[in-house]
Order: C-alpha cells, then sequence, then structure tokens
C-alpha cells in the first residue's frame, strides 16, 4: 500500500490511484507529460480523418485532451499511450457527432468507424509519411510552394488566397489540389526509397 | 494504386477546402467504404492536409525536436502481466535446470493431453521462443528510445522554461480556457493578451483538479469549457481550489524538472491553443456554443441527492422497523457494481487494485470512472435493446443498428426524453438510422404492440390492462389505450434493397419506416359488439386528426415535455430495479392508482432531480449507487430473495441488497473477461457482441403476438449444467496452455497462489481459508497413492479444475449479489 494513498486526495499526478505494486503502477507524472505532448499532433491527425474539418477538429481534440488529461491516473505506464489517447478520443468524437447531428456535410457512423480502423492500421506508416513530407515540401517548384506555403499559412483561407494572388478561385483550388496530390506522390517515392536502403 | 481512385480526387480536394457538398460527401463516403484502397488513400489525403496545416501552425518549433515521437509509443512492450510467453519461454525451455516452480510448470504443460496441446517439438520450441527474441530487440530499442526520449524530454522541458518565463505565463491557461470566445474573434488574431492572470492561475487548477478522483462536495456552479459529461471538474470543492495553488509551489520545491515539465506542458498548451486562434479566422466559427454548467436555483449537488435518499430510507427504516443489514464487503460491491454499470464482472486485477486501495472514497471513485467507461454505454444499450425489441427481433427491425444508436447515445449521454422521443419520431432506413427500429419491430398487428410497448417500457403503464377500465367497458383495452395506438396508424414500414457496402455487390434487404398522411380515428370494437372512434389523444392533449399531421412526431412532442413527469417517474423506477433489484412497484411496468408505490416519497425526489437534471442518465444512475441501499450486504446468496419477492408481488424497504441470477450477457461477458483479462478494447467487445449474439440466440424462442412477447428457455439459465458444460467454459478450464486454469497454475507454483487467483477472477474475491485447508487435504491426499510422476501432474490438474468448476457452477458466481 503506498502511503500516499491513505492521505488526504492525491494533488500530484504522480501518485497513482492504484497501489504501486509494480504491475498496475499508473504513468509518472514526467512520463505521462511525455506522452501527452508527444502525441499531440497524431492524435489531431486521427480526429481529422473522422471530423474531416481542421477547426472542428481541433475542438474534439481539446475535448479528449481534456478527458486524457483527466484520466491521467488511468493510464498504465508503458502501455501503448496513442491507443489509449486513440480510445478516448473517439469516444469524444462521437460525443462530438451526436451533438452535431444536424450538419448538413456529416458522414455516416459506419464511415467513422471504418475510417477509425484505417487510420488506427496505417498509424506508423503515417508517422513516416508526415517524416517525408517535409523533404517533398522541398522538392516543390518554388511557385508551388510559395502557393502551398500561402494556403496553409494561419488565418488563410483559398478564396482570400485567390483575391490576394489575383488569380480566379477555381483555378487556385485546381492548382491546390495539383500541388497535394503532387505532395502524395512524392511520398510514396520517398517511402518506396526508404524501404529499398 | 494512385491511378485507380480518378473520381475520388476531386471529392477530396473539395473537402479538404470546405467546399464539398451533401451529394459528393455521400458518394465520397460510399467510395471509401466500397474499397480498402480508397479508404487508405482518404486517410492519407486527409493526412496530408492535416499535416501541413498542424505543422505550418508551429513551423519549426517542435518538428525537429521530437523525431522520434511516433516511434516510441507503438514500439512500447505491452505490459507483462505475468502471462507472456517470454516467461514462459524463460522458465521452461531456456534453462534446463530450473527452479521446482518452473520444472513444476514445464511438466504441467507435458501432461497435457495431445488433443488439446501439441507436445513439445522442436519447431514448437522455435515458435515459442521466437516472440522471445523480437521482443527482447524491441525492450532493447525502447530502452536507446526512452533515453534519447528522455534526452528529448529534457530539452523540451528546458526550453519550455525558458519559454515560460520569456512569455506572459498565460499560455496553460488559454489551453484550458473557454474554447469558443476567443474562437469568434473576427480578425483571426491571438487572444492571449486579454486573458488575465487570475484567470489563467484557476484554469491551471481546474487542470490539476481534473486529473484526479475528487471527494464529492457540494457542487458549485463551474464554468466549463467541455461537455455536459460529468467530469471530476464539476465537483471541485471551492476549498481546494485554494489549497492547489498551495500545491503547485510545493511541486516546485520538489525536483525541479517537475516545474520545468510543468511548463513544458504549458508550452504545449500554448501551441495546441495557438493552433484553434490561428485557424479561426480562416474558417467560419463552429456553431457549437461553450457550454456552461451552471446549475439552476434550487437544483441539488448529487452528494446532496444522495444525502436525501439515504435520509429518507432511513426514516423509513426507523418507521417501519426494520434495521438495515451491514455493508456488502468491498469484494462483494465491486462485483456488484461492474456487473451493474458495465456488464461484466471485474478482472482478478482489478480486484486485487480496488481491494487493496487504502484511499477514502474509493467506492464514488470507482462507480465515476465506470459511469465513463465505453462499457456502460454498451451495457445501457444492451439492456435497453432487449426492452425495446427483445432478444429475438422481427425481421423488419435491425436489431444491431438499434443497439449501436442507444450506444452511441448513452455514451453521448443524450437525454433520455430525447431518445424516447427520437425512437418515437425516427424514420428512414433501418440500417441508417438506428432509432427506426424501435417501431419497426412493432407495427405488426395494427400497431398494437407499439402502442403496447411505448406504455409499458416509457410510462411504466399497462394501458392495455388497466382494469378499473376493464370492468366498465367489458373490453380488455380502454379507449386511452386505441387513443394512444392511434398515434402510430401513419406509420408505415417497406423492405428497401440496399446494396452492401462492404462487397459492393451483394444486396441486402433493410426496412424504411415513413408516414402515410392517414387522417381520421381509429375503430375499436367493444365487448357488445359497437364501433367506437379512438383519435389521436394523449397525456389530456388532442392533436389534429387531419392527414397533414405528423402524429409520431406530436406523440414524441408530448412524450418528451412530459408535463406529468410520468415519463421520468417510469424511468427512474426502472433504474432503480436495475440497480436494486425491485423498482418502487412490481412489476415496474405496472404503475398506476392499483399499483402504488412502495416508496413515494423517494420515488418523487429523484424523479424531479432527474428531471432537474434534463434527464441525465448517468447522474440517475451516480445518484443511485452512490446511494446507502446500494452499498447494503445482500442476506442470503442462496436464495433468489429478488425474484421470489417478485413472484409474490411482495414490496421491499431495500434494507438489505437483494440478489438476482446474471443475465444472460453478463454470464457470456463475465466468461470473456476471465477468459482474457485484459480486454477493454473496442475491437474486443465489438466482436464479443457478435459472439454473444450467436450464442444467446439458441435460448430465446421469439413469439409473435399482440405483445411480441419472447421466450427464454432457460429462465435460471446458470443454473443449467448445460451452460457451464458448453463451447463457453472450454476457454476457462481446458489443459491447453491460454486458459485461465493453465495460466493460474502455470504463474502460482503454491496452492494458497493458486486458490487465491483462481477466486479472485472466478468470483472476485480471495479464496478463504477454508477452501484453501481443504484443497490441501485432497491434494495431499491423491498424489500418494499414484504410481507415477505423470499420474500426479494429471492429478494436479483434475484438483484445480475441479475447483474452478465448482466455483463457477456456485451461486456465489451464478447470482450478482
Amino acid at each position: 500500500m503506498s502511503e500516499a494513498a491513505s492521505e488526504e486526495p492525491p494533488l500530484d499526478l504522480a501518485t497513482p490511484s492504484s497501489p504501486d505494486d509494480g504491475t498496475t503502477a499508473a504513468a509518472s507524472q514526467a512520463e505521462f507529460i511525455q506522452l501527452f505532448t508527444k502525441s499531440q499532433r497524431r492524435l489531431y491527425l486521427y480526429i481529422l480523418t473522422q471530423v474531416p474539418h481542421p477547426v472542428e477538429a481541433e475542438e474534439v481534440l481539446q475535448e479528449a485532451n481534456v478527458i486524457v488529461w483527466s484520466k491521467a491516473a488511468q493510464f498504465q505506464a508503458g502501455t501503448n499511450f496513442f491507443a489509449w489517447a486513440c480510445q478516448i478520443a473517439h469516444y469524444e468524437i462521437l460525443k462530438y457527432r451526436s451533438r452535431q447531428k444536424r450538419t448538413k456535410l456529416r458522414f455516416s457512423d459506419e464511415f467513422i468507424e471504418q475510417v477509425a480502423v484505417e487510420a488506427v492500421e496505417q498509424a506508423d506508416e503515417l508517422e513516416s509519411r508526415r517524416m517525408a513530407l517535409k523533404q517533398c515540401l522541398g522538392k516543390l517548384r518554388d511557385k508551388d510552394r510559395e502557393l502551398i506555403e500561402s494556403r496553409y499559412a494561419p488565418g488563410e483561407r483559398g478564396k482570400d488566397l485567390a483575391d490576394q494572388i489575383g488569380r480566379p478561385a477555381n483555378s487556385v483550388y485546381q492548382s491546390l489540389g495539383r500541388i497535394r496530390r503532387t505532395l502524395l506522390e512524392c511520398i510514396q517515392r520517398q517511402l518506396a526509397v526508404e524501404l529499398r536502403s | 494504386m494512385m491511378n485507380a481512385h480518378d473520381e475520388l480526387w476531386p471529392l477530396l480536394e473539395a473537402l479538404c477546402e470546405d467546399r464539398i457538398s451533401a451529394e459528393e460527401v455521400a458518394r465520397l463516403e460510399s467510395l471509401v467504404l466500397s474499397s480498402k484502397e480508397a479508404r487508405q488513400l482518404y486517410v492519407r489525403y486527409i493526412d496530408l492536409h492535416g499535416a501541413l496545416y498542424w505543422n505550418a501552425a508551429f513551423a519549426a518549433r517542435t518538428e525537429d525536436v521530437l523525431p522520434t515521437s511516433g516511434e516510441f509509443e507503438t514500439s512500447a512492450p505491452a505490459p507483462e502481466h505475468g502471462l507472456t510467453w517470454e516467461r514462459f519461454a524463460d522458465s521452461a525451455l531456456s534453462d534446463p535446470s530450473a527452479s521446482d516452480e518452473a520444472a513444476n510448470v514445464s511438466f504441467l504443460r507435458q501432461e497435457l493431453p495431445s488433443t488439446l496441446t501439441p507436445v513439445r517439438s522442436a519447431s514448437a520450441k522455435s515458435e515459442i521462443l521466437s516472440p522471445r527474441r523480437t521482443n527482447a530487440r524491441r525492450q532493447r530499442r525502447s530502452r536507446i528510445l526512452n533515453r534519447s526520449l528522455a534526452a528529448v524530454a529534457s530539452i523540451v522541458a528546458l526550453l519550455g522554461l525558458v519559454y515560460w518565463n520569456a512569455g506572459d505565463g498565460l499560455r496553460l491557461a488559454s489551453f484550458w480556457g473557454p474554447a469558443h470566445e476567443s474562437m469568434a474573434t473576427p480578425d483571426g488574431k491571438p487572444l492571449l493578451a486579454e486573458h488575465t492572470h487570475s484567470g489563467s492561475n484557476s484554469d491551471l487548477r481546474n487542470t490539476n483538479l481534473a486529473a484526479h478522483d475528487h471527494p464529492r462536495s457540494p457542487r458549485q456552479p463551474v464554468t466549463l469549457p467541455l461537455s455536459t459529461q460529468g467530469e471530476a471538474v464539476q465537483n471541485v470543492p471551492p476549498g481546494n481550489l485554494a489549497s492547489l495553488g498551495s500545491n503547485l509551489e510545493k511541486t516546485g520545491t520538489a525536483p525541479q524538472t517537475l516545474v520545468a515539465e510543468q511548463q513544458a506542458l504549458a508550452d504545449e498548451a500554448a501551441r495546441v491553443r495557438a493552433l484553434a486562434e490561428s485557424v479561426s479566422a480562416f474558417v467560419k466559427a463552429p456553431s457549437k456554443p461553450s457550454i456552461t454548467l451552471v446549475y439552476p436555483a434550487g437544483g441539488l449537488s448529487s452528494w446532496q441527492v444522495i444525502q436525501k435518499i439515504d435520509s429518507q430510507l432511513a426514516s423509513t427504516w426507523k418507521e417501519r422497523e426494520v434495521t438495515p443489514a451491514r455493508m456488502a464487503t468491498d469484494a462483494t460491491w465491486h462485483r456488484r457494481v461492474y456487473l451493474d454499470l458495465v456488464g461484466h464482472i471485474p478482472t482478478a486485477a482489478e480486484s486485487e487494485a480496488f481491494l487493496s486501495d487504502n484511499a477514502p472514497r474509493k467506492r464514488e471513485r470507482l462507480i465515476d470512472r465506470l459511469l465513463d467507461d465505453p462499457g456502460f454505454a454498451r451495457n445501457q444499450a444492451t439492456i435497453w435493446t432487449n426492452l425495446l425489441v427483445g432478444h429475438a427481433t422481427r425481421e423488419e427491425a435491425d436489431r444491431d443498428s438499434l443497439y449501436d444508436y442507444l450506444r452511441v447515445s448513452f455514451a453521448g449521454g443524450r437525454p433520455w426524453n430525447r431518445i424516447v422521443a427520437e425512437l418515437i419520431s425516427a424514420k428512414g432506413r433501418s440500417h441508417e438510422n438506428g432509432a427506426t427500429n424501435f417501431l419497426l419491430a412493432h407495427l405488426n398487428e395494427n400497431a398494437i404492440p407499439a402502442a403496447t410497448m411505448t406504455s409499458r417500457l416509457f410510462l411504466g403503464r399497462r394501458a392495455e390492462h388497466a382494469e378499473h377500465l376493464q370492468e366498465a367497458f367489458g373490453e380488455s383495452r380502454p379507449a386511452s389505450f386505441w387513443e394512444l395506438n392511434s398515434f402510430f396508424r401513419q406509420a408505415s414500414s417497406r423492405p428497401v434493397l440496399v446494396l452492401d457496402r462492404s462487397s459492393g455487390k451483394q444486396v441486402q434487404v433493410a426496412h424504411e419506416l415513413f408516414d402515410l398522411p392517414v387522417s381520421g380515428p381509429v375503430y375499436y370494437e367493444v365487448a357488445n359488439g359497437t364501433s367506437l372512434a379512438a383519435f389521436p389523444r394523449f397525456g389530456g392533449q388532442e392533436v389534429d386528426d387531419a392527414g397533414t399531421t405528423n402524429r409520431r412526431q406530436e406523440l414524441a412532442r408530448i412524450l418528451a415535455e412530459d408535463a406529468d413527469r410520468q415519463l421520468a417517474r417510469a424511468f427512474v423506477n426502472r433504474v432503480w430495479s436495475q440497480f436494486l433489484t425491485l423498482g418502487f412497484t412490481s412489476p415496474v411496468d405496472d404503475m398506476g392508482p392499483h399499483n402504488l408505490p412502495s416508496h413515494p416519497e423517494l420515488l418523487e425526489l429523484l424523479t424531479t432531480n432527474f428531471v432537474r437534471e434534463d434527464y441525465d442518465v448517468r447522474e440517475l444512475i451516480r445518484w443511485i449507487t452512490n446511494s446507502k441501499p446500494y452499498q447494503l450486504a445482500a442476506v442470503s446468496n442462496s436464495d433468489f430473495a429478488g425474484s421470489s419477492l417478485i413472484e409474490r408481488g411482495e414490496g421491499h424497504d431495500f434494507q438489505h441488497h437483494l440478489s438476482r441470477p446474471l443475465t444472460l450477457e453478463q454470464t457470456f461477458d463475465s466468461i470473456l473477461v476471465m477468459e482474457s483479462p485484459v480486454p477493454g478494447q473496442q475491437q474486443f467487445w465489438a466482436e464479443a457482441y457478435q459472439r454473444r449474439q450467436s450464442w444467446l440466440s439458441q435460448y430465446i424462442l421469439p413469439v409473435e403476438t399482440e405483445e411480441n412477447t419472447e421466450v427464454e428457455i432457460y429462465s435460471s439459465l446458470n443454473e443449467s449444467l448445460s451452460l457451464m458444460n458448453g463451447e463457453l467454459t472450454r476457454g476457462l478450464l481446458a489443459a491447453e496452455p491460454g486458459t485461465l486454469l493453465s495460466e493460474v497454475l502455470r504463474n502460482h507454483p503454491k496452492d494458497s497462489d493458486r486458490a487465491h487467483a483462481l477466486a479472485m477472477s472466478i468470483v472476485s474475491r480471495p479464496a478463504t481459508d477454508e477452501e484453501i485447508s481443504m484443497i490441501r487435504r485432497a491434494a495431499v491426499k491423491k498424489p500418494n497413492q499414484l504410481r507415477s510422476r505423470e499420474e500426479q501432474e494429471g492429478a494436479t490438474l483434475d484438483l484445480w479444475r475441479d475447483f474452478a468448476w465448482a466455483l463457477l457452477n456456485s451461486s456465489e458466481f451464478s447470482l450478482n449479489h
């Protein structure tokens, strides 16, 4: 029996809620924060596959973060943090969806389930793709890189972008689509090269 | 791979630029569902989109510092629960001069009948050894990663510290603060500067508090940035807010790294927050308002409601001169609350942890945790699917789809009156809108079952049996029944063919629930042969009988408004019985002047507060499971006290707990939990659900009548040896590795530990001294009479199998007590 447990409610994360017998120890605070911090992007991207709207996904991420944080004591050190957090996120996604029932653009539950499975399956590969993305951005033509960078620059949006550079919105959208496609193909090649080497 | 999806590209592009139409969404969805390749592309495309977005928001901040973030988590070894192959290989195979303990295990293994387990051979050996090698590699790798991560983390922490000090110190606050007030900034500029210092501190405290199980105390109005779910945050006691500040300082005097980590977190929080802010200008702000949890004047906190329940019952006990039973032991209560809240027994590890937890309010903390467990929603959905459409559902209804609808509804905290309204007014296809299936299952026989079930399940009334009316009219069903029935006369169903999305070829039959513009009354005959007309009227409200009125929508509205609170009262009554075996009336679905509640004040107390809490199912259950009667011991385990009371139609003062048999679902799921002690994954339970359905089907016989009843072949099935002899217990008691029995024997060489482990797994309590000494006597006796070592081992296995078997067949297992 850990000593802390008999005191008033524990106030720091390092105190596990169950006795520290080595098998069911909660992660230490330091460990937890580390895992938490490092998984933010992955978790965000996982949510985005199911709530395919950057801001809404962000909202769900925030809600999931609060839950992840509040359940810190339940997390078992040594288990897969990302998988654990994904479960919480998935639950938050369902909650979010049930609140947003009336939205016009909406995927079905089946779709969400399938995509969630796929996203978990691909989790590792996606992480390497994210690494490869960096190099691929460097390989883009200057003009294309500028365009995609301004598209994703904080506070930017496609239509304003079009006004700004004086091109019709449709043609900007087309270019963006083409560049993303180029990036995807580049990433694919990049991974193939890495596999071979 | 990329060329196969010409149609997918433009859809994905439109999705990412937020200019996709509803038709395109539908098309995208069907493409993505139709092939694995399309799903891959979808996930990759969205991931690219999101990565560009995320990276741009925090360009160059931590990207380069954390190159291994992904790898670490996925390659971290799973926790060893003492049941891994590696350990077996270590003790039994790699080291021939192993201790007695290991030798014990290895010959046990050899002894297993060859039909069940292949005798160890060279190839088996290599199979066993290989995972160990892989694992060792993995562990080495993760150690390296751990080291490098530790280094990285300290860098991050240092960076965070610098950042924290240099910055305004408010970044964490922005993370936890209400998400939406700043999202609405028209110019999209970060609003960090607008946060006040005090605001940040209190938010920081919330953060810390949220991370803990806290003693419940009178709830204060607390503004929350998150959902309506009862997370710990809402119960922040004001006193502790102050003390937390000092606690933070305390942490500061402790290792410096802790402070640094706090600030690394603050930094990260700022990052997350900054993202929200940076994007707010370029996509319209989401419509969801931030939810504020302010309790209406006159509302009671959870704690106050629980106190009131207890004091009301206490005075009833005093009045009626009954003495409450002692408190249930922790072990018994722990098992009880698992069965009741998540539908299966706890694992041995969970029970151990609970029993050795000496911190205060552990029952309350466990309830809070289980209410948030996905198992809670699964269990509620199971119970209500059975109530709404039965175990064996008519083919018009898609049972699984209803289950999913309910699961999501309970998980998302949908108010009960809204769920009822949705079930009553649902439209669409059975597989797409799960809520349609309640009525699809009951539209036969002129929708008589629909009216019967609505009345019973949602209003706790047997409209068809109102006796005083029967006598007056000589008719089995009173006018009010037909008036309710007439609300369902527009509802129709038709079969539709749908493409099976996963294969893209197969055609399945689904059913569509829709309304016909039927007008006018329903005619029914009374005993003397006269025809009477019944117009749609319910709860004192009459709706227009024209064809243009959607009657089901009107009924849903009236039910959800719940003017006389009967919807709430009936639900409270049923939920009370779900946890305390008996409701305030017996049966629970027959309330009325002829059958008055046993504890009217208590029923009203719960009903009033349930309505006040906006029909919050979790909250109601939180009250009941925290209340005194739920903590009490059952007087007798062997007697089906609850069932016999119901049969006798007698009331009960809840002065002791009433045991009842496990349901079929609880039995099945509990055995799964014993079989694989670390379930919990969504996938695990999704598969378990399918297996359970097919297993259950052999025990259920549907009978299509005006009440769509069904027959369970075994009413107290657990007494039946056929259950325990079946395939189900094979996974527990067979000699092959991986079963409960063989794992326990392998991991515990000592008799007392074995008895303890089996008792913990099966009946969720430690073995008694009596049991241990009984086993010792049996174990000592046998080997002497046996010649060979082989026979001795066989006898050992048999002995323990008998013990486990006895536990499984005891009423201690088969009852929820």
